[in-house]
């Protein structure tokens, strides 16, 4: 593989000067005319891929957060970070397996939230197969970016993790993975966006009750004085018992309690986005888990969504002691100025 | 086409409305279901389908397949079909897995446990143009089940989700309008060979359409378990202006890369958009 050189690479301003580019004869021109303002500029100079990875044991009922060191942009350029990986796997036997919507994360970049409080890590992103998430004790989740974080050298987003004690009192090894790409620290992109997921979890449900559940204000809410683009809007199905909660699917509920988690929204100003009581998984594609809506809407600043779940009593007999939890979250990004 | 500016979309709308449908039975769905609010005009992206399809006696329980469930789209002025599609026709394979029935969601493990068990498929339609729908326009779904010799009832979804405009949002001179023709061949015990006629793949309109794709799919309706054998199909097509478009016979599931189990019978469906004028010409 052949690596060119761009300005502001390692090497070009005090960076670590790779081997080829040691050699005084070699007076080959870097492609000094790259303006890394301009934006065809930058989409010729495409950086070096990067990845950061940490893990943390998180006990139930608390909340731990991954080893900063380990996540910090370690060269003296920024990086943009295009995708934010999660793995959950059982610290112990006793898990039988855990969804990820029992571990939850709130992601920072310093005092930037990139999360609205903790959200359970498969409202993050899309499915991208459902059968290839995992179920026992090992689950992976993807939140592919729909705009790079742009990281500053020495800057990096911590992800704090929360138990929510279901399942039992087993504790989970979570682990978080940014890929991306790394730049000389003359790299200074003309716009910069943040990712943002703002979400909500319903209380759990008894399979067998007929209840209702409503966000409030302040849960699927633009808390920025900039427009959030929304990107996609996420929903899921958590399926719980004793001893593991999994995915309705895996668990083989998906049939059944497609009909049983309802809801319906509406934003700030009154505007129905859900008119009336529809599935969770009409309104967040079945297969996809969720409503693609490609920054095609922006939420104004200070506006918010609504979600009101109705969970439908099924009309026939069902697995008693299966207890159902959903939970939507859009995710966003905006663009802020530098 | 005539380009014009529009307003942002002021929130993103989701619209759905359910039938229940028995074979051989048809159904329309409820129109102040899918009617946009307050009369604003809507933009559409994408249509999709789910079926549940519940068996009430589990010894026959079927993965049923999209073949059978057909529908009928419109709006108050043009047709978005040429005739009942099926529903798995309308787009491509999302994940195979999960978007019909087969070997997915299977009965036996359903959670029910009084005598019913249901299958569950998706389907998803994403517009090649977002459909601009005018104050108080709809998108009009009729509904067929074939008589599949098949036992309980389907309750089909249809979702449109799209985005809300402004109520003083201009109306675009012209616009895209989606649109679907579908031929699927009745089946004749020992006839091997089956051809389309000029009405199945015919631009009635007065204005060309841009093909998008080609979308074939078997369908079949069988006890399980669902077999992954695919039968050897083929198929040639031609055109009445340029001429051949798949010059030899092709095999079926190459025609577009897709893989569809339990083929049985044969359909074939093209999918296209058009630009269609809005100043008082009715192609149709």
């Amino acid at each position: 593989m052949k690596i060119i050189l761009g300005p502001g690479m390692p090497g070009q301003n005090g960076g670590v000067v790779p081997p080829n580019r040691q050699d005084p004869s070699d007076n080959r021109s870097p492609v000094q005319s790259v303006d890394s303002n301009d934006a065809d500029s930058v989409a010729l100079y495409k950086g070096i891929p990067i990845h950061l990875y940490g893990s943390v044991t998180v006990t139930p009922n608390s909340s731990a957060a991954v080893n900063g060191v380990a996540l910090k942009n370690p060269n003296p350029g920024p990086m943009l970070i295009s995708e934010i990986k999660f793995m959950i796997s059982g610290a112990s036997l006793a898990l039988q397996s855990m969804s990820g919507g029992g571990l939850r994360c709130r992601l920072d970049m310093g005092k930037i939230p990139l999360s609205n409080g903790s959200i359970p890590l498969w409202l993050y992103g899309r499915v991208e197969n459902l059968t290839q998430e995992g179920n026992s004790r090992f689950m992976t989740f993807k939140w592919k970016l729909p705009r790079p974080i742009f990281v500053p050298s020495g800057a990096a987003i911590i992800p704090t993790f929360y138990h929510a004690g279901i399942p039992g009192d087993t504790p989970v090894v979570a682990s978080v993975a940014y890929g991306g790409r790394a730049f000389g620290p003359d790299f200074s992109p003309r716009k910069i966006y943040l990712p943002y997921v703002a979400g909500y979890t319903t209380k759990i449900f008894d399979i067998d009750e007929s209840t209702a559940d409503t966000s409030s204000e302040t849960d699927l809410v633009n808390q920025f004085d900039t427009p959030l683009v929304v990107d996609r809007i996420t929903g899921r199905i958590d399926s719980l018992t004793t001893n593991n909660t999994q995915d309705d699917y895996v668990a083989n509920l998906y049939p059944a309690a497609v009909e049983l988690v309802t809801l319906r929204m509406w934003d700030s100003l009154g505007n129905s986005i859900v008119r009336s009581y529809t599935p969770l998984y009409t309104v967040c594609h079945g297969v996809m888990r969720s409503w693609q809506l490609d920054g095609k809407v922006t939420l104004p600043p200070g506006a918010y969504y609504i979600a009101d779940f109705l969970k439908n009593a099924p009309g026939y007999t069902t697995n008693s002691g299966n207890r159902l939890q959903a939970g939507i979250a859009i995710n966003a990004w905006r663009e802020v100025s530098r | 086409m005539s380009k014009i500016k529009l307003p942002p979309a002021v929130s993103p709308i989701c619209l759905s409305t359910s039938v229940s449908l028995t074979a051989g039975n048809t159904a329309v769905g409820n129109m102040a279901d899918l009617t946009s609010p307050l009369r604003s005009p809507m933009i559409i992206d994408e249509i999709s389908f789910m079926v549940k399809h519940t068996e009430t006696n589990s010894a026959t329980v079927i993965d049923y397949p999209g073949g059978s469930i057909r529908v009928k789209l419109r709006t108050s002025r043009f047709d978005l079909t040429n005739n009942y599609v099926p529903i798995w026709n309308f787009g491509p394979v999302i994940d195979e897995t999960m978007d019909s029935a087969s070997g997915w969601a299977s009965p036996q493990n359903s959670v029910t446990t009084s005598g019913k068990d249901d299958s569950l498929m998706h389907f998803l339609w994403k517009l090649p143009k977002p459909l601009f729908l005018r104050p108080g326009d709809m998108i009009f779904p009729e509904f067929q089940r074939q008589s599949d010799g098949v036992a309980g009832t389907s309750k089909v979804y249809i979702t449109y989700h799209g985005r809300l405009m402004p109520i003083d949002c201009p109306i675009p001179p012209e616009v895209w309008i989606p649109y679907v023709s579908a031929w699927i061949p009745t089946l004749v015990n020992g006839q091997t060979y089956y051809v389309s006629n000029k009405d199945h793949f015919f631009n009635k309109l007065q204005v060309p359409l841009h093909v998008q794709r080609f979308h074939p799919a078997h369908s079949a309706h069988q006890l399980r378990p669902v077999t992954r054998a695919v039968r050897p199909a083929n198929v040639r097509v031609g055109c009445s202006a340029s001429g051949a478009v798949v010059c030899q016979n092709h095999r079926f599931q190459g025609l577009s890369g897709l893989r569809r189990f339990c083929p049985q019978f044969l359909c074939l469906q093209y999918q296209q958009a058009r630009v269609d004028r809005e100043d008082g010409h009715r192609p149709q």
